[in-house]
């Protein structure tokens, strides 16, 4: 054993709320989601005040908001900050303590996690409130009801490390007939600082690199709505932000990933926390389009926050 | 006259010094603050380019007495090192002070350990005598005292321990992966033939594991002595070099299956390849000959057609070293590479820039990267760590990853590229600024197209054929434009006219052609009635009356032929036909849309500084020019026009650089896609968009 020098900085209130994404068979839909019944209600605690800033995932602002605003039921003298530009923009903002929450939609990455522990000498914490289906969205007036991972794959890469020889650039290679044979295929997707884009990435372009002629929207709004406004555009997103005008095709099925140690939080950063893995919390997932969380894993990410 | 009063003068001399200091100092201050501004650039770009640097930051002495070491590694805080020797014994060291203060066996077994492969950070499979593996993994946990004191403490799992399996001849390596439930052990035997061993264990949806194992010998005839292997993470390939410089490599499926797919001279000269590891992230192979030559190779897309596959090809070629290469280590954080050559030389050089990032001299026996990449340990021949803290903040960035075509990992060729980052940490960065300058000039280029001409054509027509009772209306309309934020432009751009636009673009394009058409007409048909007074009378100030009618004309005109025209030309589908039979790509947002969204920006600035530019000529000269008999458009082109050219060429300049700064319009009417290729049919990305959209 040995000594260093270096303190430990006991006010640094950072934690990092995960979102677990999934690229899920669109079929997984139909029936409703529920809550699972045996995640407790939210119980709640005094003397919480004060403010909460959140700098992060674009995917994950809108279920934020509603929590915020849930939150606020329960607290009036909080006051939340919610602020989503993409995923990466939440572990700048947790080291230079402009934020205490860093919403994001992937694994934080080890530089972003070494950047972290260099500044505060302990790991960020990984909180997961989420599921989130990632969905390959097509304009509504496009018959197409099924794709492959490996067609993705050559449809967004241009290393196509899916395995097809050929890259994909029209409807008609993917089985479409009539005018839509010969339609070359207009692509959308996330700017880099977005998670999903990281996520899509890693998971549906096999750590491939994305064509140069994929349109980055800042947003996974504008994705939804520049499909929405393009014939013959394709493109993903979070599955909560499907609307009417676009349609999510099925794909195959992926898992998230696991979490790691906890380390010290304040009490408005906990409850808000707790507040997100109660009933209630996961009540407003299911409210925004996203999938709630099994009880057990919620159990294990409360056990997080003792 | 009367005299001026002599205070008032002085008063007047005073407040000329006053304003001519005043302006000064404003002048000096502007300078100052632009070479300011270009300090700064140049202060922050400067570090990377910077060559990397290495410090030696601890030096020690390995305890004596103790056997043979087979590797050596650290903690990523740089404050502990360790050894690991023939006995699996793990010895650490506490770098500042030099002193020993834990050790750790890697198994309670007492065996000699044969060879000890690492492929992950200070992850280390041991084979013992007897041909048993043990994979250990050293963790170095911080810890907090109460007072803010923190310590490294080391621990030592294990992740796996592999019983001995049969083989038909002694083993002189092996190499061991695990990954998501596939066990993968390949042993080179003193035969010179490979034995693989799987285990695969699967998990149905009830939960049974179901365990499979396969072993298999490689029998065939392999090009020579294997002087060197390894394996990918996820042990699937499998890449072997042999004394005749071949570099082969297998594809290890899931049962008794391997596949040979490649067989390529890798060294030159019959010369062995003595060293191979796989460069991080798993896609390429770096090799290392008898030569001192050292290389990267990875596989990419060869061939035609359904004859496409995936073949080796060289990629890098690093820096040389003068003799042969003896061992390959590469950094778990980038795709930096550390080789040790026999003549004692370490090079640290980065495969992507290829870039020679630092050169040392102790002759090394083995050394280790620490997890972050910023810290070499290394031995010596004569016991002695030694462990370097290696600054290199920047080693992916050199001029040619900047500027010049590079070949990346997986790509068919060397190409310019610009995609920055991933999730993955084993991500290669793409960093080419060349598709962003292209797009930049491209967008900046189409928009002056548009809106030069209108802005000044409309700013000579407003100021010098125009009522002055119009051209009070018209200047103060035009500068509000200026004033419409560029994100409502973009926005309304991006989700508006774009599908229009996209509907109607051929009534778009023969609108643009017919539009002089129709005019030229209209000209021709008045021209008997050019001097009667009532047109003369109407006309003097109102000319662009005449010019309403074309407009709608033209407009309703192309778009009432658009379909009938596309149906005898263009088959129905003039997208379509550009695709098909020109090649062009049209997408819903593209330069004809920037050019729209870019020109009404940049049109009232132009226009607004033109026509102050021309109203600011002397009224002497102009009418000096039409009293020696010079009609209207004479004294234009030939006296207001060359007089007011500079402040033109500044109207045109300053509208250039809000077309090439411009960020929310781009942002959100390009897509931001970093190609390049001239075609108006599609976008581009530009710098300032790019700075918007990435973390």
């Amino acid at each position: 054993m040995m000594m260093h020098k270096g303190f430990l900085n006991n006010v640094t209130k950072a934690a990092l709320a995960g979102c677990l994404i999934a690229v899920t068979a669109t079929t997984a839909f139909a029936e409703a989601v529920t809550v699972d019944p045996k995640i407790p209600a939210y119980k709640k605690v005094s003397g919480v005040s004060g403010n909460l800033d959140s700098i992060g995932s674009d995917t994950l602002n809108n279920l934020l908001t509603y929590w915020a605003e849930g939150f606020r039921k329960e607290y009036p003298n909080v006051r939340i900050q919610i602020e989503g530009k993409g995923s990466s923009t939440a572990p700048p903002a947790l080291l230079s303590g402009t934020a205490q929450l860093g919403p994001m939609s992937r694994a934080m990455k080890s530089e972003e996690i070494d950047a972290f522990t260099k500044k505060y000498g302990y790991a960020p914490t990984r909180i997961d409130v989420a599921l989130d289906s990632l969905a390959v969205y097509v304009n509504k007036d496009n018959p197409i009801k099924e794709l492959s991972l490996q067609e993705v794959d050559a449809i967004f890469s241009k290393t196509r490390k899916g395995g097809l020889s050929e890259e994909i650039t029209t409807w008609g290679q993917v089985a479409l007939t009539g005018p839509w044979q010969q339609a070359p295929m207009s692509i959308y997707g996330r700017n880099s600082a977005s998670g999903t884009y990281g996520y899509f990435k890693e998971n549906a372009l096999f750590k491939g690199d994305f064509k140069d002629t994929v349109k980055e929207q800042p947003g996974s709004a504008s994705v939804v709505m520049g499909i929405t406004e393009d014939k013959n555009g394709i493109g993903y997103s979070g599955i909560g932000y499907k609307t009417s005008g676009v349609k999510a095709i099925a794909l195959s099925k992926k898992k998230g990933e696991k979490g790691q140690e906890a380390s010290f939080l304040p009490a408005v950063t906990t409850e808000f926390l707790k507040y997100i893995l109660s009933k209630a919390g996961q009540e407003i997932v299911i409210k925004d389009g996203f999938l709630p969380l099994p009880a057990k894993v919620v159990e294990k990410e409360l056990a997080k926050l003792k | 006259m009367p005299k001026l009063d002599k205070q008032f003068i002085k008063k007047v001399r005073r407040q000329d010094r006053f304003a001519t200091r005043a302006i000064t100092v404003g002048g000096l201050l502007v300078i100052a603050s632009v070479i300011a501004i270009l300090v700064l650039i140049v202060r922050v770009t400067l570090p990377l380019f910077q060559p990397a640097g290495a410090e030696i930051s601890h030096r020690l002495t390995v305890k004596s007495g103790t056997a043979p070491v087979l590797a050596v590694g650290m903690d990523d805080t740089q404050e502990v090192g360790f050894t690991l020797d023939t006995t699996g014994l793990f010895s650490f060291y506490d770098l500042a002070s030099g002193k020993p203060f834990f050790t750790a066996p890697a198994s309670t077994r007492k065996a000699t350990v044969q060879s000890v492969e690492s492929n992950k950070n200070n992850v280390f499979a041991l084979l013992w005598e007897d041909n048993s593996v043990t994979v250990s993994q050293v963790d170095f946990r911080l810890l907090y005292d109460d007072s803010g004191l923190r310590t490294v403490q080391p621990e030592i799992s294990q992740l796996g321990d592999y019983p001995p399996r049969s083989y038909p001849a002694p083993v002189k390596s092996m190499m061991v992966r695990s990954h998501e439930g596939r066990l993968t052990q390949v042993a080179l035997l003193a035969d010179n033939r490979f034995q693989i061993d799987h285990e695969v264990a699967t998990t149905n949806i009830l939960g049974d594991e179901k365990k499979e194992a396969f072993s298999f010998l490689l029998n065939e005839e392999l090009p020579g002595p294997i002087t060197a292997f390894t394996l990918d993470e996820q042990g699937s390939a499998l890449f072997a070099g042999t004394g005749a410089g071949s570099l082969l490599r297998w594809d290890l499926g899931e049962n008794e299956s391997a596949e040979r797919t490649d067989n390529v001279v890798a060294v030159a000269g019959d010369k062995p390849v003595t060293a191979l590891a796989m460069v991080f992230g798993d896609i390429s192979v770096a090799v290392g000959g008898a030569d001192g030559s050292l290389a990267t190779w990875s596989q990419i897309w060869t061939g035609e057609g359904d004859d496409r596959v995936r073949r080796l090809r060289k990629t890098h070629t690093l820096t040389s070293h003068q003799a042969p290469v003896e061992r390959i280590i590469p950094s778990r954080r980038s795709k930096s590479l550390v080789s040790l050559g026999a003549d004692g030389k370490t090079h640290f050089d980065h495969m992507t820039s290829e870039k020679h990032l630092l050169n040392l001299d102790p002759a090394l026996t083995m050394a280790g990267i620490s997890g972050q990449g910023n810290g070499l340990i290394g031995l010596d021949s004569k016991n002695t760590l030694t462990v370097w803290n290696v600054d290199s903040p920047h080693p992916e960035i050199s001029l040619k990853t900047l500027f010049g075509k590079v070949w990346y990992e997986s790509y068919d060729k060397p190409e310019y590229v610009w995609q920055s980052s991933s999730a993955s940490d084993d991500f290669e960065p793409k960093l080419s600024l060349v598709p962003l300058l292209f797009g930049t000039i491209k967008g900046t280029l189409y928009a002056m197209i548009f809106a030069v001409p209108l802005a000044i054509f409309g700013a000579v027509y407003t100021s010098q054929f125009s009522t002055a009772g119009f051209k009070k209306t018209v200047k103060p309309v035009v500068e509000i434009m200026a004033s419409i934020p560029s994100v409502v432009i973009g926005f309304l751009i991006a989700l508006w006219l774009a599908p229009i636009v996209e509907k109607a673009i051929l009534a778009v394009i023969l609108g643009v052609l017919l539009l002089p058409l129709i005019f030229v007409t209209i000209m021709a048909v008045l021209r008997p009635f050019y001097k009667t007074p009532t047109l003369q009378n109407f006309c003097s100030g109102h000319e662009f009356l005449l010019l309403v009618p074309v407009i709608f004309l033209a407009g309703a005109l192309a778009m009432g032929i658009a379909p009938f025209v596309e149906q005898l030309l263009f088959a129905g589908d003039f997208k379509q036909w550009l695709y098909n039979d020109l090649g062009l790509r049209y997408d819903q947002r593209n330069c004809i849309i920037i050019a729209f969204g870019l020109g009404i920006a940049v049109i009232p600035i132009i226009f607004s500084i033109t026509e102050d530019a021309i109203s600011n000529i002397p009224p002497s000269l102009t009418a000096a020019s039409l009293a020696l008999g010079a009609s209207r458009w004479q004294t234009i082109w030939r006296v207001v026009l060359p007089s007011a050219s500079p402040g033109i060429f500044a109207a045109i300049m300053i509208g250039f650089g809000r077309a090439v700064g411009e960020t929310m319009i781009v942002l959100m009417a390009t897509g931001n896609t970093p190609i390049l290729d001239w075609s108006i049919f599609n976008g581009m990305r530009t710098l300032s968009a790019n700075i918007a959209v990435e973390p």
